[in-house]
């Protein structure tokens, strides 16, 4: 196989997980640390909460009162995410200067400063972060409307960027206390390094670095399972947007489950490029759509399979429902053809080399696989793919796609034509 | 055991280490320029070609964008679908772009299938049929985008600020409208490919595990000669800037303004150019600059703020953007001019300059690392009209470059009176 990621893996006493993939054509390195939290481990009067935190990570620590500026001294750059599941930071810089990444990373493991300024200023930043990306966007509240229909128990059903800009507002200095000592310790760490290095040099580094940071890590993740649906549900809005929008996710199984693979392959036969059904059936023959998109979240725990699309002016919603049930029916019904199954395969093959281009992809990779229980699967998971049958698709499509397991948001435009 | 000092950051390493590959240059039969980067660790490449059919070059508004999305929607010898049908086949991603000077064509493929895919990129470049069916349903989608990118605060401060500082009939400051796409018809697009999409007029870039048999290929598929050749003399426009230099446009329900300030500046061939590239930096071109530490981490009134430099092929532009709390968009605006005025005013503090050049530096070596981010890199400059010593150029004028001189280029070029502003608010 030519897009094996080549890694070396090994474990601190104090329970962080390193893992090196040596890569001698940069200059830069990269290095991801994820942290296994995120919205999902967030209570329903706070929510938000893990993405804000997010920010306060970037307040200063015990021994560097800014985060960024020592790095951008040395060349460096960073950036963050969370979403559902993790938190997700890393940063790059030229090879020559990594240590002071580990210097910087470490200290913000063993003793964030709690500032309160920095409190009060992330708030509001991430306040307008809310306003910016979802509710000053035509269509931006779509996801905050999707979720609670779709999740009735299971934290999924509020977005990372939280139900309310009110809990943002209100979140206090002590739950942040608590967040942190709750999830940031090394034991719910993964630190991934990518770039011209050697395992054991960063053993050492590992080692002096964040060795001697000993912090307990006690919890015990309990989130609620969602019980399965029993009946169709639908939510009817009206925006003030250019043109009508529908949006049907479906309940499909979790990460881990081995009928992933399979569900996936069924988002790429509808829309995996131009030439899948659904672009060339609904918005190239029949002229439904302006877009229309299926695909999955690809959550951990128990995820949502979405179709989404907006539609052109004067088509009825009623047509283009009807319209995309077509489309699902055929999946349910006939078998995916060899040719056809064989094209989404090979397009799957060729985005995961796409996707391993820089030392940072890689290093990003190399985590997420091995939170998800093992990093070799960035290099196995392509057989999964290779190995579904157009018979398993057939069966994931007929477990998952089913009205009564399905929640759909029409998003009616109130601008006239 | 612990070997470490936590209160002091570890020593900083010079970073002297640039190493840019000069790309091979080849020259195909029919004139085109070949550029190779050969540097991939994997089996792919990606091919792009570059066209001097932007915007610029376009009578009518639309007709660059509409005839380089019109190439992968049919040619004399495959319709639309089997094209979207053979490159979903072979796992390969066609990219289409199209901007103010220049039109892109990347094609994304695996080494093992690229050779099944050549003879259709030549296609879609040569013997594009431009359908008309095809079209409308082009012109019924690119409405409805359209009416939705009008709704957005960003957007509409982005376009209507070229329009100011270069003028709406320019083609830099021209923006699409909705006439606009009822105007072109597919006969306008067909002058336009014949004319624009020549040998004359393209470079090619490859860049990935790139063989001598793949440069072999490129040079029977698109080196031949007997496709368009026609010479098309450069065309000149001149900019009007509007004579208003605030403006306030009215969005009342929005609960984020969107802000735009600059003014029209040069491109890279400037001779102050570099040195306007670090003065950016420091005011808004980086997470920890002035704008960003001034509007975010202590008004906490926005999410992001930045400024930038673009260097388009006859003129450039300098501008600070941001996206802020309705409320505060007056207020926002006055921090930026005075961020603008300490420029000025005083000299950058030798600590934060030394900051900024290693950043820069270290973001330079950021954007050549690997084979696609270096093409991007390489085009970029050749399409300024530099050529490779500006690598060079650019890693002097950051080691060199004195506080003194960075307040004389602010003096000089961020005189606030020849601003233009905008504001989207409520």
């Amino acid at each position: 196989m030519n897009h094996m990621i080549a890694y070396d893996r090994f474990t601190l006493t104090n329970g962080l997980r390193v893992l090196v993939h040596r890569d001698n054509s940069t200059p830069i390195v990269a290095m991801n640390i994820l942290y296994d939290v995120g919205s999902r481990d967030e209570q329903p009067d706070r929510t938000g909460f893990a993405h804000l935190f997010e920010h306060l990570m970037f307040g200063g620590s015990k021994n560097i009162p800014k985060y960024d500026e020592p790095l951008e001294r040395v060349g460096g750059e960073n950036n963050a995410f969370t979403n559902n599941d993790i938190t997700n930071y890393y940063l790059t810089l030229p090879l020559q200067n990594l240590e002071t990444g580990f210097w910087l990373e470490s200290d913000r493991m063993a003793a964030l400063a709690f500032s309160s300024r920095s409190l009060d200023v992330q708030r509001s930043v991430v306040v307008e972060e809310f306003k910016q990306n979802y509710l000053n966007q035509p269509y931006g509240d779509a996801w905050l409307l999707l979720r609670p229909l779709a999740y009735k128990v299971h934290p999924y059903q509020w977005a990372t960027i939280g139900k309310d800009i009110s809990h943002i507002e209100e979140a206090g200095m002590n739950e942040v206390k608590a967040f942190y000592h709750k999830y940031y310790n090394p034991g719910n760490a993964i630190l991934t390094i990518a770039g011209d290095v050697e395992t054991e040099n960063i053993r050492v580094l590992a080692k002096n670095w964040f060795g001697s940071i000993n912090k307990d890590h006690l919890f015990k993740r309990s989130i609620p399972v969602e019980p399965p649906q029993a009946e169709a549900r639908k939510l009817t809005v009206e925006r003030d947007v250019p043109s009508d929008a529908i949006y049907k996710v479906f309940h499909m199984c979790e990460r881990r489950h081995p009928a992933y693979y399979a569900s996936d392959l069924i988002s790429d036969i509808l829309s995996g490029g131009q030439s899948a059904r659904l672009f060339s059936e609904l918005i190239k023959k029949r002229q439904l759509f302006s877009d229309l998109h299926a695909y999955i979240t690809g959550d951990i725990d128990s995820g949502l399979f979405v179709i989404t699309g907006r539609l052109m002016k004067g088509v009825a919603m009623t047509e283009a429902e009807k319209a995309i049930e077509e489309q699902i029916e055929r999946i349910c019904t006939s078998m995916v053809e060899e040719k056809e199954l064989l094209k989404v395969k090979n397009r799957v093959e060729s985005s995961l080399l796409f996707s391993e281009q820089s030392v940072l992809d890689k290093a990003m990779n190399l985590a997420y696989y091995e939170w998800l229980g093992d990093a070799s699967l960035a290099n196995t998971t392509i057989d999964r793919y290779t190995a579904v049958t157009a018979e398993e698709m057939r069966e994931q499509a007929n477990k998952i796609l089913r009205a009564e397991n399905s929640a759909t948001l029409y998003y009616y435009s109130t601008q006239k034509a | 055991m612990s070997r470490i000092d936590r209160t002091q950051a570890p020593a900083m390493q010079a970073m002297d280490n640039f190493k840019v590959i000069e790309p091979g240059h080849i020259t195909l039969d029919n004139g085109i320029s070949l550029y190779v980067i050969n540097k991939g660790t994997q089996e792919l490449v990606r091919i792009s070609l570059v066209f001097g059919a932007g915007v610029w070059y376009e009578d009518l508004p639309f007709t660059a964008q509409a005839s380089n999305l019109m190439l992968r929607e049919g040619t004399n010898l495959m319709t639309s679908a089997e094209i979207e049908e053979k490159l979903d086949f072979f796992g390969a991603y066609l990219e289409t772009a199209v901007e103010q000077d220049n039109s892109y064509i990347s094609l994304y493929s695996l080494n093992k299938h690229v050779h099944e895919l050549l003879p259709l990129l030549r296609d879609i470049i040569r013997e594009a049929s431009f359908p008309e069916k095809e079209f409308e349903i082009l012109v019924g989608r690119q409405k409805q985008y359209l009416a939705v990118n009008e709704q957005k605060v960003n957007y509409l401060a982005r376009t209507r600020f070229s329009a100011l500082i270069f003028g709406p009939e320019h083609p830099y400051g021209s923006y699409r409208q909705s006439t606009h796409l009822e105007n072109i018809n597919v006969a306008a697009l067909k002058v336009f490919h014949h004319q624009h999409y020549t040998p004359g007029n393209c470079r090619i870039v490859v860049a990935g595990k790139v063989s001598d048999d793949l440069i072999r290929m490129l040079n029977v598929t698109l080196g031949n000669k007997g496709w368009g050749n026609e010479f098309l003399p450069d065309r000149d426009f001149i900019s009007d800037a509007d004579a208003e230099f605030k403006h306030y446009l009215v969005r009342k329900d929005t609960i984020q303004a969107a802000i735009r300030i600059g003014k029209q500046l040069f491109n890279r061939t400037h001779p102050d150019f570099l040195g306007m590239q670090v003065l950016n930096t420091v005011l808004g071109g980086y997470f920890g600059s002035r704008l960003m530490t001034n509007l975010r981490e202590e008004m906490g009134c926005t999410y992001g703020v930045g400024s930038a430099l673009i260097s388009l092929k006859h003129s450039g532009s300098f501008f600070i953007t941001s996206e802020v709390d309705a409320d505060a968009a007056h207020q926002a605006a006055t921090e930026v001019y005075r961020e603008i005025d300490r420029l000025c005013t005083d000299l950058v503090p030798d600590s934060e300059l030394q900051l900024v050049k290693n950043y820069m530096l270290g973001k330079f070596l950021r954007s050549i690392d690997g084979p696609f981010a270096m093409a991007d890199m390489i085009i970029s400059v050749l399409e300024s009209g530099s050529d490779m010593s500006y690598f060079n150029r650019f890693t002097e004028v950051i080691r060199y470059i004195s506080a003194g001189e960075l307040r004389d280029l602010a003096r000089k070029y961020l005189v606030p009176s020849t601003f233009h502003e905008i504001i989207v608010g409520k």
